[in-house]
Formats: structure tokens, sequence, C-alpha cells
């Protein structure tokens, strides 16, 4: 099942392009599924309480942002599973919301900022992860993916400021 | 339309560039200058042999790569500074070894000059391809230029796929070009090509002359091999994002499909889905930094 969702180039380049949506939904192990909803979750019910606006610009986009960046950035992934991206756009976006309230919330946004900009140079140097754990044999991370998602979620707090004040 | 426009191009362009190169030495004294070259276009469309129109291209990834420099041509100058077989296959490793974790290719070959026999077109590649199991051939021109004359500094050209390149010749000087086009065995096509070029520049005192040539030489292979990588590296990236899309080099130009061996899903499977411990703190502290400003 997992296999008819995943992203698949060749499958893709043959038309059957909701595998890049759906590959952001599959994951390749348990351990990896536990990690990506988790961060999903947390940030995403953190962005409904405090911008559903936000929320909303940011989900889209960041699936739209991973789709593009694996398939036209990384022409050397043939598959590509996991949420990784949309739940790094997420917390970029709540990072960049909490960041305008002063006191502790200022505080932790820019630690989360600072944390995240660093682990992100260190995938983007070393194409490993610094948290991940075990990933399957042939499988690595895809920093690409969470470059889209830190793109993506800057952009939707962007989009999100300009249009209302629930931000 | 484009890929006639080229394939015209490739007949035309090693007459045109012996003409050109011809009349930049012509002139020069004995031992003033030195220029040595082979050249893959002299060697794939040698004259008065009818070139085939490339067709599309079925690609089975991981490749298999030969590497090959194309047959030498002494042009002018000292003999003894041709450039070596043991050279040659230095530089081809240095190629070699900068694709070696390239998951798209399975291995590289790098051929022996004497393999490929002078002005032997596809007729010998595909001799090659079977003795060694080839899927596409990548093969090395390159363009040396040596001045130690003070008075007949002219423009020189090098040649490449893309046309001719000219230079403005200085003394004491090394230029070296190299270029690499690689080919799709089967059906004849240009994948994608990449140039290095490097500058080199020496002292002026006849006493050692031989010597400090030669070191200028291999200073200059070795440079435009470095540009060469480079350039290659990014070439090839550029053909693997253009040929998702179907075609070699964009509209017009043959159609590409690319076939991956179970080995090679598998090899290059990516997971994205790489967060961890490091995530679930950050957004915990944000959670947890929101939640006290909510309560306080």
């Amino acid at each position: 099942m997992t296999e008819a969702l995943e992203y698949h180039r060749d499958s893709v380049i043959a038309g059957e392009l909701w595998r890049l949506v759906t590959g952001q939904l599959v994951h390749w192990s348990t351990a990896m599924l536990v990690a990506d909803l988790g961060v999903l979750l947390l940030a995403g019910l953190l962005l409904a309480r405090r911008s559903p606006r936000l929320l909303l610009v940011c989900l889209p986009l960041s699936v739209g942002a991973v789709a593009a960046a694996v398939h036209f950035l990384s022409p050397e992934l043939i598959r590509y599973r996991g949420s990784s991206g949309i739940a790094t756009a997420l917390v970029i976006a709540c990072a960049l919301d909490l960041a305008g309230t002063p006191g502790a919330p200022r505080r932790a946004a820019i630690a989360a900022l600072v944390v995240g900009a660093a682990k992100l140079a260190y995938e983007l140097a070393t194409g490993t992860s610094l948290s991940s754990g075990t990933l399957p044999p042939g499988v690595r991370v895809a920093p690409v993916a969470h470059v889209a998602g830190v793109a993506s979620g800057a952009v939707a707090w962007l989009v999100a400021r300009s249009q209302g004040r629930d931000v | 339309m484009l890929a006639m426009a080229l394939h015209r191009r490739v007949v035309w362009l090693p007459l045109i560039a012996i003409l050109v190169s011809v009349g930049a030495t012509s002139g020069c004294t004995a031992g003033a200058a030195l220029q040595r070259r082979s050249n893959a276009l002299e060697f794939l469309y040698p004259q008065g042999k009818q070139a085939e129109p490339p067709r599309d291209v079925v690609l089975q990834v991981p490749l298999r790569v030969g590497l090959a420099f194309a047959p030498a041509e002494y042009v002018a100058g000292d003999h003894s500074m041709v450039l070596s077989g043991e050279q040659k296959q230095k530089l081809l490793t240095r190629v070699a070894d900068a694709f070696t974790s390239n998951r798209s290719v399975r291995r590289i070959e790098s051929l022996p000059p004497q393999y490929l026999e002078p002005r032997g077109g596809f007729v010998s590649v595909d001799r090659l391809a079977r003795a060694f199991d080839l899927d596409v051939i990548a093969l090395v021109s390159y363009d040396q230029f040596m001045y130690s004359d003070t008075d007949r500094l002219r423009s020189l050209a090098y040649w490449t796929l893309i046309g001719v390149h000219l230079v403005k010749a200085e003394k004491n000087q090394t230029r070296t070009l190299m270029d690499v086009v690689v080919y799709d065995i089967r059906s004849r096509t240009l994948l994608f090509r990449a140039a290095g070029e490097s500058v080199v520049n020496g002292r002026a005192s006849p006493v050692g002359l031989t010597a400090e040539r030669r070191a200028q030489s291999n200073q200059g292979f070795s440079q435009a091999v470095d540009g060469l990588i480079t350039n290659l590296k990014t070439s090839f990236d550029e053909f693997s994002k253009q040929a998702a899309s179907g075609t070699v080099r964009g509209p017009g130009t043959p159609a590409i499909r690319i076939m991956r061996t179970p080995e090679a899903q598998v090899a290059s499977a990516g997971g994205a889905g790489a967060l961890g411990f490091l995530d679930v703190l950050i957004v915990s502290m944000l959670g947890a930094a929101a939640w006290r400003r909510a309560h306080s």
C-alpha cells in the first residue's frame, strides 16, 4: 500500500502526480512515522490555537514546496517518503509567529530558529541527520525537503501577516 | 531542427578548427611554440565519413561509463613534450574518482589511449563498449598551447563542441583547455559536455626551458582537470534534471527514457522524514513558551 503512495520519480513522470502529495504522508519506518507526526501534530496544534490562518496558508504551501523541491532539485532521488518537510514548515511558522510575542516566547522562538538553522546547516554539509535515528538500508536524509520546509514556513508567515492580524 | 543544426556543426567544426589552429601557429619560429591536442570530434566524426543523426536515448541507470582520451594529434613544437600514457591515466583517474560516489554511476572504466584508433569513430567505440560492457563513453579532448616567443604573440583558437574559442596568447604562458563529451553509445547521441581551462604563466629565462615547460604543462593539465571535474558535475546534474523532463537537451533534441535497475531504486531511495529528538525538543520548547504565556 505504501509503495503505491510513495513518491517515485519514474511513476510521477509517467503521470501519477498524486505521489507528489501522498509521498509526504507515508514513512519508511514506525520510528520515523512517530517522530514526523509527533512534531507535525505539536506544531499544528500550537499554530491552530495561535493563528489558524497561518496554519491554513502554511499547509498547502509547504506540501507544494516540498514536492517541487524533491522532484526538481533532487534528480538523484528516485523514491521519497516522509512528512518532515511539512513539519519543518509548521515549526518555522510557529517560531516566527512566537517571535512577535515579547518575553519567554520570543526567547524560545529565537533559540528554536538558531538550533533549527544549525541542524539544517549540518544536514546540508554532511547529508546526514543529527537526530533521525536509523533509516532503512539505501534510505538517507533528504535535506532539500527541510530547506523547502523552512522556505515555505517563512513565506507562509509573511503571507499570513500581510493578510490580517490574527497572526 | 536543433539536432540537425548541431549535427551539421559537428561535421564542420573539426575542419574549421584545423584551419584556424594551423593559421594561428603556422608563422611561429621553431621551438617557440608548442601545441598538442586530442580531439573527440575528429575521432568520432572523421572527415569523409557520413555522420549518423542522433536517435532517441534509453539509459539503464546506474551507468557503466567508459572514460578515455580521444586519440592525440601532435601539432607543433618539441616532440618530447607529448602527454604520456601514464600522465593521461593519472588525469583520467582523477576524473573517475570524482564520480565514484555518484549513485547514478555503477562503474567508470579508464580506458588506455591506445584502445582508440585515430579517426576510428563509433565503430571503435562500439568495440570498446562490447569489450568493457559500457553504456556511455566520455571522451576527453585537450588543447594545450605553450608560448615562449616574445615577438610572435597572436590570438590562438581553441575549438570545442560549442564553437571556436579565441584567446590572446601571452609571453611564457601555457594555456590548456580540456573538454569532455559524453555520448550514449547505442544511440550516438551527445548527452552533455563540460570543459575546464587553465592559464599558467612561467619564467622568461631560456635556462632549463624544457624542464620549465614540462612543469608548466603538468600544472596546466592539473588545473584544467580541477575545473573540468567541477563543471562536469554541474553538467551531469543539469543533464539529470533535463532528462527528467523527457528530452536530452530540451525541445527539439532526442527523447530520453531512464530505466532504473532494482538495485538503483533501492540505492537511491531517499527518506526526508528524518526528524528526531532535536525537532521534538524545538517544538516542545515553543509549545512550553506559548503555554506559559497563555497561563501567566
